[in-house]
């Protein structure tokens, strides 16, 4: 990739920061640094001491946006391929922006040197900022001191997309002091942060002022980081062109910061007026020296370039309209709407002159139609032109403005194509893909070096026009694979909607919103380009916008990687039950989405989390972002499927894999790390957080060794669940059921509507209904976790997990019989949250003979001071009725109850929810009494 | 007659003090007398289905405001229920929001249940702040369990709200809300 030197728009901006030749002449390679590696220098700033060669180089590296303190450095080799190699050394702890590497470096050669991390205080608004990552490709041949900045992070960003490191010595170091005005080498010579007067200081002057108008960029846009204008005005490079919009974004800059610079004294207002002035040819302020004549003047465009030699001095008018363009052409152009084509007209000056002239491929360069008029509003259309006359082919406008002092602006063009015969259709197909970003499962930290690409499985794509009216719809194939047919010479725009639906025997709905933007629906969006004539291929590649330091670009893989993960665990029950039926499902993931509980839609979700129907998924960068960590996308949509197609009784909460738990919330979460690795065939559990996404945790689900066993357990329940599914037999899991009685289990009758409540109780009995040949190996499994009860009450069970109140199970309480006790504890919570915790709620079985009103006393005999006792009575775990009067150390409820079979749930409200007082165990005699 | 939306508002949603409304607070008034009176700290929503962690619990006696230009020291506690190991805390802050901790946030999990840590919170300008929170636990055979925590900081009277850049956001056809995002296009012919 070359910039293209001829691109007047580049040309424009060279000119513009041509400074040296205002200020007095550059040495090319700057003078004394403002950060000296330790031991002192001068010119580039060689370390001092050692000589290099066979016993290595000393070297040092200056981390400047401002100058940023606390960031680290490494310096890597580059191969012969161009390509990132080993390591050669790192340093941290930068103290204004200089980082001395402790050792020699014994090497010779091409270097990557990389620096991340710590603060800089921006130069335009004062203001202290986390420095974006950046990096610098340099020559390691002597004692250096490498200077690392947005601009060597320009060149290293252009010299990747031509997948060759070296091409920044090359080429794009120059390529990029040339653009900013600068001679001396980019990667050694120190900005001058002072901007000192002496005229030898011009190239690091110059420096400096390139390194404020990105701050000043990074302030004009709120929406964009430093990063993600460094890889936007790169990306913009890519093509050898500096887009217009760019262009006049960098004006816009320079302006700003000339009219906030003080014009008394300030050698940097002079440097901008320097700059404005070689770009518009007019020196400011007025008291400029330089005589210099402008040479602007029209190119073979008409376009006026700038001066580009220095301070002009001349007062006219000499800026050329600009910020204008065309939309709307008439497309296609039909036998039906030749005599009526029009083209609408954005941003133009009033005042101005607009010139069109129309082309057809069928005549030449002979233009078929020119029209001219007075601009009256900066936004019109050009209507009614007729072009019946013109042969069909391809038809293209062009379009300038012309300002009272004869000042030409650029052309713009707008295409479309006529055809008069009767429009066929053409086929666009593609295929959909996303990046993946893997973890490493030993610690759970994304491993962004790992990306790769993934196809979009069962996700709408659309074919839209240009006012997003759906043309045709179609799904991706398991390959990603789509093919659309729509109506040939139309622009059309393909869109992939982050959703999956699925209308056939199996039946799902499965959407990706945005909880802080009016649950907005995500979608990869194409560009809008006219079919033609012929069948055309269009891929879409949603990526996940990592910057090699941070997110630089939009995320547009996430949504589609929690899609992903939900089409492969939907996919398994799809496999055992051709016929399922998935209610509808909406997951909120956003970039928001953080770890502080409050407003959902602002993004305080606390968790990634299933509530009230629907998954919330976090997306805090350098916090805890979910959208790749595939077992909690899995484990949320568990409850999803406990909730919507079978049944849960858990009561939620936060919870851990060694917590002593409410049975059912360890039934229910345990479920949920079981179906994540069922789901993706992959038993190791992982969860990344942290800065750069960096640290994280695992689990092996193939782990059968843990504190925390039994019935209370969420890592027994997966261990169970995980060892019932899978082949790999060890120990004493002798089973390979598959996910087919497990399924079925859950969706058995028996198992919705039980008197009981959801534990891992409930769940075994109704498996050994399944397999009843298989019960002793099932016996087994569950021994191995210390779960001994039996039933669906838990018959039996001898683990209380140190709390003997626990058990049994479940009491029984008899209608006008004596009263039980139930206790509510604390022993195996934590301290003021013992909400879910086991022991801190009791469990009683009532049978009702037939429809009596009763009365239902819960009252103290045992325990902490303060008691507030409460229950709930449930039946098939619906909740029925809740007594939760604040009453001292009882409660009592009066009521009706039909015949059937009913739990109480028993509790001290200051343990479960409370605990002001530190209570460590309240008991109560439950009596049910006949009325 | 149930009292349960009383106790869902103000005991299972502590965070948001403020969603207790008139008429729940009188129908459980001598309790939330009991809770207000006693309570010191704030503790997460408990109702939804979370993700697994570390096994650590995150309260602390912040009202979620400052004023812009005077420091709060706030209060938080971690409940843990780890037999051995150690808890180190860690945080980032949002640029304009400044903390300093008051002590080391480094626990061995042998010598209590629950570990108190005062952290001085203070920003210059208005706007809405995270402080987040990284809770690790390394168990005595090496092994690690980490769970994030945040806390919001509103400074100063005016509660700003997370935007979307407008350009994102186009109306669907049918009406619907879309958020475009820009994808990788090749195009063959």
């Amino acid at each position: 990739m070359q910039i293209n030197p001829l691109n007047h728009r580049l040309l424009a901006l060279t000119g513009l920061f041509l400074l040296a030749s205002c200020g007095g002449s550059s040495s090319g390679s700057g003078g004394s640094g403002t950060n000296t590696p330790s031991g002192g220098g001068s010119g580039s700033n060689p370390p001092s001491g050692g000589s290099g060669g066979s016993t290595g180089y000393e070297v040092a590296a200056n981390f400047i946006k401002g100058p940023v303190s606390a960031g680290s450095c490494e310096v890597f080799e580059i191969d012969a391929d161009g390509i990132k190699g080993d390591s050669l050394g790192a340093a941290g702890n930068s103290v204004d922006g200089l980082v001395n590497f402790p050792s020699p470096i014994n090497y010779n050669g091409s270097v990557l040197i990389e620096c991340r991390g710590g603060t800089y205080r921006d130069e335009v608004t004062g203001i202290t900022l986390d420095s974006p990552g950046m990096r610098a490709v340099s020559t390691l041949d002597s004692n250096k001191s490498f200077v690392v900045s947005p601009l060597t992070e320009l060149a290293v960003q252009l010299a990747e997309f031509e997948n060759d490191l070296d091409s920044a010595l090359t080429t794009h170091n120059s390529t990029i002091a040339d653009l900013f005005g600068i001679q001396g080498d980019i990667t050694v010579m120190l900005p001058n942060v002072s901007l000192e007067t002496d005229v030898e200081e011009a190239d690091r002057n110059q420096y400096f002022l390139a390194l404020t108008l990105i701050s000043q960029l990074d302030a004009s846009n709120s929406s964009a980081s430093v990063g993600e204008i460094i890889s936007g005005i790169a990306s913009d490079l890519e093509d050898g062109d500096l887009s217009i919009a760019r262009s006049d974004e960098i004006i816009a800059a320079l302006e700003t910061l000339s009219a906030d610079a003080d014009s008394s004294s300030s050698q940097f207002y002079n440097y901008l007026q320097s700059a404005l002035a070689d770009y518009y040819g007019s020196e400011q302020p007025s008291d400029a020296t330089d005589d210099n004549s402008s040479d602007n003047g029209d190119d073979s465009n008409g376009v006026v370039t700038p001066d580009n030699n220095d301070g002009g001095g001349v007062a006219d008018d000499l800026s050329a309209p600009i910020g204008y363009s065309l939309s709307g052409l008439t497309s296609p152009i039909t036998a039906e709407n030749q005599e009526n084509v029009g083209f609408n007209v954005v941003g133009a000056e009033p005042g101005t002159i607009y010139s069109y002239s129309i082309y057809s491929s069928g005549n030449g360069d002979t233009a078929l139609m020119q029209g001219t008029d007075s601009v009256i509003s900066s936004d019109f259309s050009i209507t009614g032109l007729d072009l019946s006359g013109v042969e069909d082919g391809l038809i293209e406008v062009e379009f300038y403005l012309t300002d009272a002092a004869s000042n030409v602006g650029g052309v713009v063009t707008e295409r479309t194509t006529k055809y008069t015969g009767v429009l066929g259709n053409v086929i666009i197909s593609g295929t959909v893909t996303f990046d993946r970003v893997p973890a490493d499962t030993t610690t759970g930290a994304l491993d962004y070096d790992n990306t790769y690409v993934e196809p979009a499985r069962g996700v709408t794509v659309e074919a839209v026009n240009s006012s997003g009216v759906e043309l045709a719809s179609t799904v991706t194939d398991a390959s990603g694979n789509y093919s659309l047919e729509v109506t040939e010479y139309t622009d059309v725009r393909i869109r992939v909607l982050a959703e999956m639906i699925n209308n056939q025997t199996a039946s799902w709905d499965v959407s990706i919103r945005d909880n802080t933007s009016a649950n907005a629906m995500y979608v990869l969006q194409g560009g809008l380009i006219n079919t033609e004539s012929s069948n055309s291929i269009r891929d879409l590649h949603a990526a996940s916008g990592w910057g090699g330091f941070e997110y630089t670009g939009t995320r547009s893989a996430a949504p589609f990687a929690i899609l992903d993960n939900i089409y492969s665990v939907m996919a398994k029950f799809v496999s055992i039950d051709g016929d399922i039926d998935f209610p509808a499902l909406d997951i909120f993931w956003s970039i928001n989405n953080n770890t502080a509980d409050g407003s959902i839609s602002i993004g305080d979700i606390g968790s990634s989390r299933y509530s009230n129907g629907a998954i919330y998924l976090l997306g805090d960068e350098d916090g805890d972002t979910d959208e790749y960590d595939d077992h909690v996308v899995v484990h949320e949509w568990g409850h999803y499927f406990e909730d919507k197609l079978s049944r849960s009784d858990s009561i939620g909460g936060p919870h851990a894999f060694d917590d002593l738990l409410d049975m059912r919330v360890a039934f229910s979460e345990g479920w949920g790390n079981a179906l994540s690795a069922i789901g993706l065939d992959h038993p190791v559990y992982f969860d990344s957080s942290g800065v750069y996404q960096g640290f994280g945790f695992t689990i092996d689900l193939e782990e059968n060794d843990f504190p925390t066993k039994g019935w209370y357990s969420e890592s027994s329940v997966q261990s169970i669940i995980y060892d019932l599914y899978d082949s790999d037999n060890d120990g004493s899991d002798t089973l390979e059921l598959g996910l087919l009685p497990i399924y079925q289990t859950l969706l058995d009758p028996g198992y919705i509507n039980s008197d009981y409540l959801t534990s891992v109780f409930l769940f075994l009995d109704m498996l050994r209904i399944k397999v009843p040949s298989l019960s002793t190996n099932i016996d087994s499994l569950a021994l191995s976790q210390a779960v001994y009860g039996i039933g669906q009450d838990g018959a039996g069970e001898i683990n209380d997990g140190g709390i003997v109140a626990t058990l049994p199970v479940y009491k029984t309480v008899t209608v006008d019989g004596a009263s039980v006790e139930l206790c509510s504890s604390a022993e195996a919570g934590f301290a003021q949250d013992n909400y879910n915790s086991h022991g801190a709620r009791d469990f009683a079985y009532l049978k009702i003979a037939f429809n009596q009103n009763l009365e239902i006393d819960v009252s103290k005999v045992s325990g902490s001071s303060g008691s507030d006792p409460d229950f709930i009575i449930y039946t098939q775990g619906s909740e029925r009725f809740r007594s939760e009067e604040a009453g001292l150390d009882q409660e009592t409820w009066n009521g009706s109850l039909t015949a059937g079979n009913y739990i109480l749930e028993v509790y001290d409200w200051e343990i479960t929810d409370n605990d002001v007082s530190g209570s460590q165990a309240s008991c109560f005699d439950l009596s049910v009494t006949s009325e | 007659m149930t009292l349960f939306k009383a106790r869902q508002a103000c005991g299972f949603l502590l965070i948001s003090l403020a969603a207790c409304t008139q008429e729940n607070t009188s129908e459980t008034s001598s309790n939330m007398d009991i809770a207000e009176g006693e309570r010191t700290t704030v503790s997460p929503d408990n109702s939804a289905y979370q993700k697994p962690g570390a096994s650590v619990r995150f309260s602390h006696d912040f009202d979620g405001r400052l004023e812009p230009g005077q420091p709060e020291t706030i209060s938080l506690v971690f409940a843990e229920a780890y037999q051995a190991g150690s808890l180190s805390l860690s945080f980032t802050a949002d640029d304009g929001l400044e903390y300093s901790l008051i002590e080391a946030g480094v626990f061995d999990l042998q010598s209590a249940s629950r570990h108190g840590l005062d952290i001085e919170l203070s920003a210059l300008n208005p706007g809405r702040y995270y402080l987040r929170i990284f809770a690790e636990v390394i168990l005595p055979q090496g092994r690690p369990d980490r769970r994030v925590f945040g806390l919001v900081a509103e400074v100063g009277n005016e509660e700003s709200k997370t935007e979307v850049d407008s350009q994102t956001m186009e109306k669907d056809f049918r009406g619907g809300d879309l958020i475009t995002m820009p994808a990788e296009e090749t195009l063959k012919k």
